[in-house]
């Protein structure tokens, strides 16, 4: 047993008796089977295919504690400020390094039979009702981290919606970091079911503040959303983790019939991301979009797996995620779309683009078709290249200097992703947060 | 070359080479204030050459002559240097740039300019007081500022915005270089209207084009003809015509009397 494995072995016997949902026998049986999963098989290492380009080795020379439960740490002045999302005005679940802060959260005026709540507070209320949150799509064996996440989750966001509701605000799930004088650890679980013909945004926001913060955190977030016949989500994940931030998240999307899911993966902030989205048609007629965009410098390092399956017939997927990458940055992009058999008339169109702007920055993108049906359009590519030279001579002509100019370019190779997003409201908000990123970007990050 | 004005921009015996290639061969030409020259060639002759150069483009060395603007040596100068000292070049192939907003990227022109000069710059209200003033000189529909430059525009309209571009920078020296290819007899119109709208006695054009067409809407002060490298023919605009009449071949025969 490693070091790492034997320190969670011991948090775990500490922890479990406070964990939310302890009451619940079954759910107990299954953090411990979940625990003794891991401990068979360890963090994943360079021979995983699926972490080729990612290593966490690094995590097992450090000393983690427990985001246990309890009140949440102090957020200054600044860092409550920085919730903030311009003009809108949402729902808002905040989680103080891993635990939820009521005082910064917004619950009230909820529509009617609409669950929005904590995941501790709900299981602490409700630790018989477990069976009401769907069970499907929690993590295969083989997934350490979503293991490790099952063990300990100790809180995260539930969000159940009756049918035919439409949530006029956004959800805004911020997991806030603040300096601590130790390496926490922190497993969020959210859980997401839209009933038929539902509407809602979710803005997940990863936010890290105060680069003082010497300690490398670790956030586990892991979630499932359940979309019901023709149900909508719009699911944008903001990652502004802090400079130290190590960040592995999973995300699972299971659709139905004519449902419709579209995510907007914004890195900007971190040093460690690892990040699994996947979605699955089970029903005809669905769709989902998937867009992306890094933006990193230093030596941030930021993986990006996508695991599109088309496993029924007649939906479309629309996947784009682009990257800029300077310094000695690291991104990995690595998509799968899956055409399943059977799945006739599907149409799915793939593409990672990326900006080097150093000779040290490196990406590593893989993307990949596997088709088992024969009536399907696909397509799919990547490219690596630099700032288009037409562009930057056009730019100085008309008067604006060389730096300037790579600025704007690099800007509007952003602003097309933030440009998909529909809420005028939102695009603002990015628009500042890519204009904010970009103002230090290449500054000599650690 | 005489100019009863003042001079703009002065060129002697300029030899430009691209990739080891030498493209012109030594251009005399004086552009004075307030004028309109056209500069008129084949295929190959130089004529986008010269453009590229007098903006400072990357990858066209000078091996020999000078470039004088406004009495200033024109060829140490950035790209950037030259469009905030008043020059201005129309593409004939505008770029287009994804995700970068027309209007965005005018407002940090103009300002740029504008620090240059030691204004003060545009907030957004008075930038966008001055763009929509500017465009009706070339009829330009208001929603291509909120689109990506030059981005899925019609041939026509990436034109246009160039001179629509010129109108809000307001440049001392303006190189259009075949800002008429690929415009249909509408569009070549207006977008002529909209220069000869910006002509001003403080304002000098040069005007590059493979057809006289052009000129029957925008009337040249002199007219230049460029052939493998050199001002071939100088005169007055009855040179347009002439071309138009007999084409460029008699140019291979040298210089023609009259010419001289």
């Amino acid at each position: 047993m490693s070091n790492f494995s034997g320190q969670l072995a011991a948090a775990f016997e500490r922890a479990a008796p406070a964990l939310p949902g302890h009451a619940n026998p079954a759910l107990s049986a299954r953090r411990r089977a979940a625990l003794d999963a891991f401990m068979q098989t360890g963090l994943p290492g360079p021979r995983d295919e699926r972490w080729k380009y990612t290593s966490v080795r690094a995590l097992e020379r450090r000393e983690f504690s427990l985001a246990a439960r309890g009140e949440a740490d102090p957020v200054t002045a600044d860092a409550e400020k920085s919730l903030a999302l311009g003009q809108l005005d949402p729902w808002r679940l905040t989680f103080v390094n891993g635990r939820f802060a009521p005082q910064l959260s917004v619950l009230d005026d909820l529509p009617e039979g609409v669950v929005l709540e904590s995941l501790g507070v709900f299981l602490d209320g409700h630790a018989d009702r477990l069976d009401e949150l769907p069970d499907q799509g929690f993590a295969g064996p083989s997934d350490a981290f979503a293991l490790l996440n099952t063990a300990f989750m100790h809180d995260g966001h539930v969000l159940v919606l009756p049918d035919n509701v439409r949530l006029e605000r956004p959800v805004h799930v911020v997991y806030l970091g603040m300096p601590r004088d130790v390496s926490l650890m922190s497993h969020l679980r959210n859980i997401v079911q839209l009933g038929e013909n539902c509407e809602a945004t979710i803005i997940e926001h990863w936010l890290g503040a105060g680069r003082e913060n010497e300690h490398d955190n670790l956030t586990n977030t892991v979630g499932l959303s359940l979309l019901g016949k023709g149900a909508k989500l719009t699911h944008l994940r903001l990652q502004q983790d802090s400079a130290h931030g190590v960040l592995v998240d999973r995300h699972d999307v299971i659709q139905q019939e004519a449902s419709s899911y579209t995510a907007h993966t914004f890195d900007f902030g971190g040093k460690l991301v690892r990040h699994d989205l996947n979605t699955r048609f089970e029903a005809p007629g669905a769709r989902c979009e998937l867009n992306g965009l890094y933006v990193l410098d230093g030596r941030q390092h930021v993986d990006n797996h996508t695991r599109i399956d088309h496993a029924s017939p007649d939906c479309t997927s629309k996947e784009q995620y682009k990257g800029v990458l300077n310094d000695r940055a690291h991104g990995v992009f690595d998509g799968l779309v899956l055409v399943q058999p059977g799945a006739d008339g599907t149409d799915a169109h793939q593409s990672n683009a990326n900006l080097l702007l150093s000779g040290d920055a490196e990406v590593d993108t893989k993307p990949q078709l596997e088709i088992y049906a024969d009536e399907v359009r696909c397509s799919h590519g990547a490219s690596v290249g630099q700032l288009d030279e037409d562009a930057l001579f056009y730019l100085r002509c008309r008067g604006l200097d060389e730096s300037a100019a790579r600025g704007l370019l690099m800007r509007g190779f952003g602003m097309e992703m933030i440009d998909r997003v529909d809420s005028p409201e939102l695009r603002q908000v990015l628009e500042g947060m890519l204009d904010q990123r970009l103002a230090v970007f290449g500054e000599n990050r650690p | 070359m005489n100019s009863k004005n003042p001079i703009m921009l002065e060129i002697k015996g300029l030899h430009v080479s691209v990739e080891g290639k030498e493209i012109l061969k030594g251009v005399d030409l004086v552009v004075g204030t307030g004028e309109v020259h056209a500069i008129m060639g084949p295929n190959g002759s130089g004529k986008s050459t010269l453009a590229n150069v007098i903006a400072g483009r990357e990858g066209y060395e000078v091996t020999a002559g000078s470039i004088r603007y406004q009495g200033q040596d024109l060829l140490p100068l950035s790209p950037e240097e030259r469009a905030q000292e008043g020059i201005f070049m129309a593409f004939q192939y505008p770029v287009e740039i994804p995700g970068v907003n027309n209007t965005y990227f005018l407002k940090a022109a103009v300002n740029a300019q504008r620090r240059h000069r030691g204004e003060s710059e545009l907030d957004a209200m008075d930038f966008m007081q001055l763009i929509r003033a500017k465009l009706d000189v070339v009829h330009m529909s208001e929603d291509l500022l909120s689109r990506s430059v030059n981005e899925g525009f019609s041939g026509g309209e990436k034109k246009r915005n160039e001179i629509f571009q010129m109108a809000v920078l307001e440049p001392k020296f303006a190189v259009l270089d075949e800002t008429d290819s690929g415009l249909d007899i509408d569009a070549l119109k207006i977008v002529a209207e909209g220069i000869n709208s910006l002509r001003a006695e403080d304002r000098s054009m040069l005007v590059i084009t493979h057809y006289q067409r052009l000129l029957d809407y925008i009337i040249p002060d002199r007219v230049h003809v460029l052939s493998d490298g050199r001002i071939a023919e100088s005169g007055d605009r009855d040179l347009a015509l002439r071309l138009e009449k007999e084409g460029y071949a008699w140019l291979r025969e040298g210089p023609t009397e009259a010419a001289q």
